[in-house]
């Protein structure tokens, strides 16, 4: 905490905002790359995204009141990104969510960086036949391992009703997963 | 820390390439932002140029308008004093011829 408050005096100064900001590149960009890769699944989406948000970061760093940790702070600006990028690609394809999920699906397999097999690809099919809040949270908590106070700030919601679709969401993965007719063959 | 499996992969070096990247793209986009603002100057600069431009033009024209109306007047007043002597002079012959032939 003191050296979040610290790098946030230092981004705040212009004398040593430059070093400040190469710092918070060291110290986020590594989690916030696999944090936005784990909701978009491609690499060269996730690429656009991890740059639109630290450009968003360095851009909006003035009006940053520092009531949350800047952990939390980069990771709202990132989860907002991925999910503005999917919705515009939706909204560029004229797809539904459903056949946006196929997509990416479709995408993930032909991805030179994804070397996933059935297994895994199962999972993430899993993942993507959950709802948007159920599958948000289970990506930060077992992906992440962010702590459900700390998603509770990210997408500004009780930790209470962050916990119940966790679990919901686990249930569901695992049904999805056991009664996969592929699994047993 | 995140919790990556090994299907996921990323290009060699990516995270040591991408602050060049990313300071190059920053960049670029105040590069842009300020020659967006530039552009904007310049618009405005056109416009007040456009503005001055028109406005001394309406200017000279209504000056040259005054003008060249003032000459028709003065040279109506002209052709005017000019009609009524000729008309004052017909009509001064006509009387004295009148009167001559009256005498007659």
């Amino acid at each position: 905490l003191k050296k979040e408050k610290h790098l946030l005096k230092l981004l705040k100064k212009d004398s040593s905002s430059e070093k400040a900001f190469k710092l918070l590149l060291e110290l986020y960009q590594e989690q916030l790359y696999w944090h936005i890769r784990k909701i978009v699944l491609i690499h060269e989406d996730s690429n656009d995204i991890l740059q639109n948000t630290f450009i968003k970061a360095f851009k909006y760093l003035g009006n940053f009141k520092g009531n949350s940790s800047i952990k939390t702070w980069m990771y709202r600006i990132a989860y907002n990104e991925s999910i503005d990028y999917l919705n515009n690609k939706k909204k560029h394809l004229q797809i539904s969510s459903q056949e946006l999920n196929n997509k990416i699906l479709q995408d993930l397999q032909e991805d030179i960086y994804f070397e996933g097999d059935a297994i895994e690809l199962l999972l993430q099919k899993a993942l993507l036949s959950l709802p948007n809040k159920q599958r948000t949270v289970f990506r930060m908590r077992y992906y992440d391992d962010l702590k459900f106070k700390e998603i509770a700030e990210v997408l500004k919601t009780s930790e209470g009703s962050l916990k119940a679709s966790y679990h919901i969401a686990a249930k569901k993965i695992a049904a999805f997963v056991t009664n996969d007719p592929n699994l047993l063959t | 820390m995140n919790k990556q499996n090994d299907s996921f992969k990323i290009p060699d070096n990516y995270f040591k390439d991408f602050e060049e990247r990313l300071s190059k793209k920053i960049s670029v986009e105040s590069m842009s932002s300020k020659s967006k603002t530039i552009s904007l100057i310049n618009k405005k600069k056109i416009k007040y140029t456009y503005f001055i431009a028109a406005s001394l033009l309406l200017f000279l024209g209504i000056s040259y308008f005054f003008k060249t109306n003032q000459k028709d007047f003065d040279n109506n007043d002209e052709l005017l004093a000019v009609f009524i002597d000729d008309a004052y002079i017909d009509e001064y012959l006509d009387n004295y011829l009148i009167d001559s032939l009256n005498e007659d």
